[in-house]
């Protein structure tokens, strides 16, 4: 049996029994999963797993259940458990499936070239052992092929079947007794044709740990400029796209831009684009989850927002057109100005690698501590950093850009670059 | 849960093998300003077998649970380990063992509540507060549960049949303030299953009502000065520094990885007021919140001294780090999901109380900070942490102040210990968040007031 035949089978279930509306999520993995750990080929995992979440509506209420067993027993007690559930719920006329819909689409590699994985790490390993023989670290290289798929009662299905490898590597210099701050890189890929190494800067971030073994803080508290990194700026933009503009945000009322589409929220040097078929994106959201086709949307142009990324029950729940759904393929342009002249350019700042944060609160205040991050002065870096914060606002800082790297961080599923903003509050212990 | 009969299924000739099948079932009911808008339940159930040959892990897994599948399973581990020793370099001797066997499966023997129940006692909770304090911008009223079940059987005599589980009641409520949104929580909960843990949803009105009143105190609320300063950690946030500071950097994995704290066993790192234990199952006569007897590998679980008196004793460990460092094993090795590979995991991790009373901590500083409610938090190999503050008050001349609005605060914890100077009478456990490590896993953490240094994220 197909996996759509599953589902439809399992829709004509829910709809026997009384359910107006359904909608299926289903996805499977298989993940071939090579560990280097302390140092060596430590593991090999081969993962199977699988997931399918049973969504009904029934006189404008909604429950939900989600299975992994697909043995006749375990779906027909999942279909009574759900309809079950939904009789206990309460109405709420936002609840809604999307409009008809088909498409398909296949990317990547579906099959892990196995004798090329370890090729690639025995490289990788050999060259760690020869370039960066003081840094401690972690790594897996593994591949998923990936099937996802969505159907609902109107008509609507889609699927995706995938393939593509990701690279995690957890490291940290030491000398003696001196050692570097853990960091850590993660992207997908679609291949195995460049060097671990080479991919997505990730020797310069590893080289960048050997000098971050002797630290210190900044010389006294100031407020200057920083350059947040791409890995920074996802985390805070992501916060932002989520409590300020998107479900969350506008569902509990805490968002600062209720109702502000169409006008400038924050620096005219900004722009957020959500786009699947973007150029590096290997890792491509073609559908979301609310079962909607994903297509390029500018989601901020020059600091304008131009569409709240809400799924179908936030939008309907606030009044608003769902017009493009949550961000799955996070893209910002490329500035025309290299990291080493964005650098260049700042008299005393911070060039800032990492933060480890508490999420920022509803207002958009945060502190956070910067990690594996320089001190800038007189336009060159001057020494790591340790036991440094950063506080400021997230809404001001993404108000106060004075530009972006030409440099980009592809992790798969976004391309983004380093992100310069202009005075941020920096105190030292 | 379904389950198989393991023994009869173990491979024969391999040095090391462990044999899993596993469920997790998740449960939520979330009320957003009276609305359902999550009823929801989920399983992930499958099998595992990992396997160690010549100093190599082989690992394969499935969400088909027969004996077909295990025995499909075992032989793909096999392979895979195979595979790698043939590459490998470095072999170990022989994995450490002190297994166990035993049955820890720790459901509710009260009767059970229905799912309409759960909904009416919430909605009950959200009445309160809808109008109580008809002027929020927005309420929220959230349950999860958790329940992992597990059956687990190692080659060298491990066998346990457990299910541990844990839920909570999550209120939260949003006000808009000088055109400005504000937002504070609070929770009840922990170990148990939902009859386990609430009775009457008057019960959680003291809670309702204190959430109210600390986020009306917020509209009063000034920024932290950044910078060290003394400060009481209150007995909610000791835990998160139990964790946090201290904990991850005595895994004995990360030792192996270059924690700092691989320099210091049996040497000084704290004050002497300070002792540091992760507790297997049982404190004081009474369960933790996360108990472990037996852990993934089929070891006795048995409590880790880290810290005594100030001097750091002792390491948390699995089988491989127990063996690489020569250590004795702790049963420390946990595995989220039926797919997953057991890692060496925190189980409750506290810090012991003191004699001191926390209003005498108060008392005794001219200027300060005293910290309550953590959020996040996260660690480093340095021993250089950090951790979200929602709730605090300023401390002048010895009295509390004006509540701060949510800050950072971070240090390196091996300084920090040596700052401690009081350590208050009281505990508090919590359970609530997750830990991340590749995997994430529920965790216990706790302790008593504290008096230390620390540097605290502000404007000023």
């Amino acid at each position: 049996m197909t996996q759509r035949n599953l589902m439809q089978e399992i829709q004509t279930k829910l709809l026997d029994q009384g359910a107006d509306k359904v909608a299926l999520n289903y996805s499977s993995r298989t993940q071939e999963e090579f560990n280097l750990i302390y140092k060596q080929l430590n593991l090999l995992r081969t993962v199977q797993t699988n997931s399918l979440s049973l969504i009904v509506i029934k006189d404008s209420k909604q429950a939900s259940t989600r299975i992994n067993q697909f043995d006749p027993d375990s779906i027909d007690t999942a279909v009574a458990e759900v309809m079950q559930a939904v009789e206990n719920s309460n109405p709420d006329p936002a609840f809604d499936i999307s409009p008809p819909d088909e498409g398909s689409w296949t990317t990547g590699a579906p099959e892990p070239d196995v004798d090329k994985v370890i090729l690639r790490l025995g490289e990788f390993s050999g060259q760690m052992a020869d370039l960066y023989p003081s840094v401690l670290y972690d790594a897996i290289l593994s591949h998923h092929k990936y099937y996802g798929a969505y159907l609902n009662s109107n008509g609507t299905f889609f699927e995706h079947d995938q393939g593509l490898y990701n690279l995690t590597v957890q490291f940290s210099a030491r000398m003696g007794r001196k050692m570097s701050s853990f960091n850590y890189v993660g992207f997908a890929f679609p291949d195995l044709d460049r060097e671990l190494l080479g991919i997505n800067f990730t020797g310069e971030f590893i080289r960048q740990s050997t000098e971050q073994t002797v630290t210190q803080p900044v010389p006294s508290n100031f407020t200057g400029p920083v350059i947040l990194a791409p890995f920074v700026v996802m985390q805070l933009l992501g916060d932002f796209l989520q409590r300020q503009v998107g479900d969350s945000g506008l569902l509990t009322k805490s968002s600062r831009f209720p109702d502000h589409l169409g006008q400038k929220i924050l620096d005219e040097k900004l722009t957020v684009i959500n786009d699947p078929q973007a150029e590096g994106i290997c890792d491509p959201g073609y559908f979301s989850s609310d079962g909607f086709r994903m297509h390029r949307e500018t989601v901020i142009a020059n600091g304008v927002l131009k569409h709240y990324p809400i799924n179908l029950y936030a939008a309907n729940k606030t009044g608003k057109a769902r017009t493009m759904g949550n961000v799955m393929n996070l893209i910002i342009p490329a500035g025309d100005t290299s990291l080493a002249e964005l650098i260049r350019s700042i008299p005393q700042g911070i060039l800032c690698m990492r933060v480890s944060a508490g999420n920022p609160n509803a207002n958009g205040d945060i502190s956070a501590v910067v990690k594996n991050s320089y001190y800038i002065k007189d336009g060159a870096i001057a020494y790591p950093i340790s036991e440094t914060m950063l506080n400021g606002n997230l809404v001001d800082m993404l108000n106060s850009i004075s530009g972006f790297s030409s440099e980009r961080y592809y992790s798969g599923d976004s391309a983004v670059p380093y992100l310069q903003v202009k005075d941020i509050y920096i105190s030292r212990k | 849960m379904q389950t198989l009969a393991l023994s009869k299924l173990l491979p024969a000739g391999t040095d090391y093998t462990e044999l899993k099948v596993q469920e997790n079932r998740n449960t939520t009911i979330a009320l957003l300003n009276g609305s359902i808008v999550a009823n929801s339940s989920a399983s992930s159930a499958g099998l595992m077998c990992r396997t160690y040959a010549q100093g190599l892990w082989g690992l394969a897994s499935s969400p088909l649970i027969s004996e077909a599948s295990l025995q499909q399973v075992t032989q793909k581990a096999i392979a895979n380990a195979r595979l790698l020793s043939s590459k490998a370099k470095d072999k170990l001797s022989k994995l450490p063992a002190r297994p166990a066997r035993g049955e820890y499966l720790l459901f509710s023997p009260k009767a059970r509540v229905s799912n309409q129940q759960k909904i009416e006692f919430l909605m009950e909770l959200d009445n309160y507060i809808a109008s109580k304090y008809p002027e929020l911008a927005s309420r929220v009223v959230n349950f999860s549960q958790l329940e992992m079940e597990k059956q687990i059987l190692t080659s060298d005599g491990g066998d346990l049949t457990g299910m541990t589980p844990r839920c909570f009641i999550v209120v939260m409520m949003s006000v808009v303030h000088e055109g400005q949104p504000l937002q504070h929580h609070d929770f009840i909960g922990g170990l148990g299953q939902w009859e386990d843990n609430f009775d009457q949803p008057s019960t959680l009105y003291p809670t309702i009502d204190k959430v109210y009143q600390e986020l009306m105190e917020k509209k009063e609320a000034v920024f932290a000065r950044g910078g060290t300063f003394d400060c009481v950690l209150d007995s909610r946030l000791a835990g998160i520094l139990s964790h946090e500071a201290i904990g991850h950097t005595t895994e004995g994995d990360i030792v192996l990885k270059g924690s700092i704290a691989g320099d210091f066993l049996d040497q000084p790192v704290a004050s002497e007021l300070v002792t540091l234990i992760d507790v297997a199952n049982t404190w004081e006569g009474r369960l933790c919140p996360q108990p472990v007897f037996i852990d993934d590998e089929g070891t006795e679980a048995v409590d880790a001294v880290i810290i005594e008196n100030g001097i750091l004793k002792s390491y948390m460990h699995d089988k491989e780090s127990a063996l690489r460092l020569g250590l004795p094993l702790t049963g420390n090795a946990r595995g989220y999901d039926y797919s997953d590979e057991p890692l060496v995991r925190m189980r409750n991790t506290m810090i012991v109380p003191g004699k001191d009373k926390l209003q005498d901590m108060i008392a005794s500083i001219e200027d300060g900070y005293y910290l309550i409610q953590p959020s996040n938090g996260q660690a480093d190999w340095t021993s250089e942490f950090m951790f979200g503050v929602n709730q605090g008050y300023e401390i002048k001349n010895g009295a509390l102040g004006k509540p701060i609005k949510e800050t950072t605060i971070s240090g390196i914890a091996f300084d920090l210990l040596k700052t401690i100077s009081m350590v208050s009478d009281d505990m508090n456990w919590t359970s609530i968040g997750m830990c991340g490590k590749k995997q994430m896993m529920p965790v216990g953490m706790g302790g008593p007031a504290v008096k230390c240094k620390i540097n605290i994220g502000g404007r000023s």
